[in-house]
């Protein structure tokens, strides 16, 4: 049985990290976990990794906040119509589930905000032409900011968070 | 100008009544060209705040427009489902727009060769036609609407996609093209399942003009293509126009067949032209089905010289008995319509086309042999 590495109680909570092939163990009581922020969800360290659904809710919350979008926000408009933000059109609140259903879109800021199914779609990534979405002059700020922060998401569901932090700065400076 | 049933009825569009080239096969030629505004939700998505934040701004600028400034308007929920019905058999209007309630809105010029819906599966939709086989007049009415509202509206477009659309298969110049054939010799002798076979292979389509009546009845068809991609309007026209061609050559040859062989006693093409003269001659009442199959036998036998007029010409008479076809509304009634019905179920449109027919037949004389022959 192994012991907290920080008080000697008994350890409750077993932690591994491995970084750059080497591999780092932790053992801790859960009064220790609490005080160290391991059930701190916006710790991005360990907890990220354990307890994932956590973490998502609070990059959720996160990113809700950054875009001003708080969930207690009024629930009128069509962008608080948007429970995921980051599948969902932030001009018409299309939601990307739609799209897949009936291939019709909401709007036509919604051929920039799901471009890559769109183009998934009609096969041109298989054929490897260029994207026109990615290609096209500039975009609106709210269509900027919707890409961005589908990278982010995509990034955290890869785990890949030096360049989620890179995005979500990228985020900060948009607001 | 709210739209008035009984005027419609009486003024057929002058697209229907004149010929032009190549009329006898090809009736006309069909446009239709969609656009939306960008920032708005499609119609299909919106609220019924947003259709009419998007009617708003569309209608006052399309009235504003040379030959809509006295147009025939009203939202769809002024439309009676019979009124909706006969400008869907007219291929007026979408299917789509025939189900559309409040904040669409439905415009028609005096011509009645354009036909503008305001939130109908996109914002703008517009169906424009042209009599006879002529392309250029069809796109020069279709495109004159969407390039007088280009002054004052921007529409939602992609320098790579082209104009946006609601299916993004669609996106691109935003036109789809449609000719109107004529096509009895090639259904009579069975072989329009072969054609279509050979036409979809060649990215068109082919379907009967009348769709509610079922497919063996009636020989008018429309040809169309899909939605051009952005760039490919005259590629897209030059192909619809070879294929049309295409067809035209082939169903003359079978009419020439055909004749050939009435003429060396064979009693099959003559048998179909007669059965269809007697049915107007003596019919009380007569169904929509019938009605489609019999025009287009009348026709064929006014095109092969089998049916003459002394004192108007056959031509004439025709176009307003087709034209009768697309007044009553009552071609796409949920009713089988194929079926023979007792007279006295017979509806008034089906006892109007008898009378219509008795003008056509006194003044007309069929021949054993060709008049021209």
């Amino acid at each position: 049985m192994k012991k907290c590495q920080i008080c000697g109680k008994r350890a409750s909570i077993y932690l591994t990290q491995i970084i750059n092939g080497q591999a780092t163990d932790l053992a801790l009581c859960e009064t220790c976990a609490r005080e160290k922020g391991l059930f701190d969800p916006q710790s991005l360290t360990f907890a990220e990794k354990f307890f994932p659904e956590v973490f998502r809710k609070s990059v959720d919350k996160i990113v809700k906040e950054l875009i001003g979008q708080a969930e207690e926000a009024p629930a009128a408009t069509p962008k608080s119509r948007c429970a995921d933000l980051l599948t969902c059109c932030p001009t018409c609140g299309y939601k990307l589930e739609n799209f897949r259903s009936c291939g019709r879109l909401g709007c036509s800021d919604c051929y920039n905000v799901f471009a890559s199914e769109i183009r998934a779609e009609a096969g041109a990534e298989e054929s490897g032409e260029p994207l026109p979405a990615e290609e096209a002059a500039p975009v609106s700020p709210a269509l900027q900011r919707s890409r961005l922060e589908q990278k982010l998401q995509a990034a955290i569901e890869r785990e890949d968070y030096e360049t989620a932090a890179t995005l979500r700065d990228e985020l900060k400076k948009l607001n | 100008m709210a739209f008035n049933f009984q005027s419609l009825q009486k003024q057929l569009p002058a697209w229907f009544r004149q010929g032009g080239a190549e009329g006898d096969v090809v009736l006309g030629t069909m446009g239709r060209l969609v656009r939306n505004l960008p920032g708005h939700a499609f119609p299909g998505w919106s609220t019924a705040e947003g259709r009419k934040a998007v009617a708003d701004i569309l209608l006052p600028a399309i009235l504003e427009q040379p030959g809509f400034k006295n147009a025939w308007h009203a939202e769809m929920t002024e439309l009676d489902y019979g009124f909706r019905r006969a400008l869907l058999e007219r291929r007026q209007i979408s299917p789509c727009m025939a189900a559309r309630q409040g904040g669409c809105h439905l415009l028609m010029n005096r011509k009645q060769d354009t036909v503008v819906m305001i939130n109908e599966e996109e914002h703008l939709a517009i169906h424009s036609f042209a009599p006879g086989f002529d392309f250029d007049t069809l796109l020069q009415q279709l495109y004159r609407l969407p390039m007088g509202l280009s002054q004052a509206l921007d529409f939602a477009q992609d320098a790579h996609t082209g104009y946006l659309t609601s299916l993004p298969a669609e996106a691109g110049e935003g036109v789809q093209l449609y000719t109107v054939l004529h096509l009895p010799g090639m259904t009579i002798s069975n072989m329009v399942p072969q054609i279509n076979r050979g036409i979809e292979k060649l990215q068109l389509h082919i379907a009967p003009f009348y769709p509610h009546l079922g497919e063996e009845c009636g020989c008018t068809y429309i040809l169309y293509t899909t939605p051009a991609p952005l760039g490919a309007l005259e590629d897209t026209v030059a192909h619809l126009t070879t294929i049309t061609g295409t067809l035209i050559e082939r169903e003359n040859q079978v009419r020439a067949r055909l004749q050939e062989m009435t003429l060396r006693g064979d009693v099959f093409a003559i048998d179909r032209l007669n059965r269809s003269y007697g049915l107007m001659q003596y019919a009380r009442a007569i169904t929509a089905a019938e009605w489609a199959d019999a025009i287009s036998m009348l026709r064929l036998g006014v095109a092969a010289g089998y049916i003459t007029s002394p004192d108007a010409t056959s031509d004439e008479l025709l176009a307003e008995l087709a034209g009768l076809a697309i007044q009553g509304g009552d071609f796409a009634t949920t009713a089988p319509t194929t079926e023979r019905r007792h007279p006295r179920e017979a509806t008034a449109a089906e006892l109007a086309r008898c009378t219509a027919v008795r003008h056509f037949i006194n003044h007309t004389t069929l021949h054993t042999a060709p008049a021209t022959a």
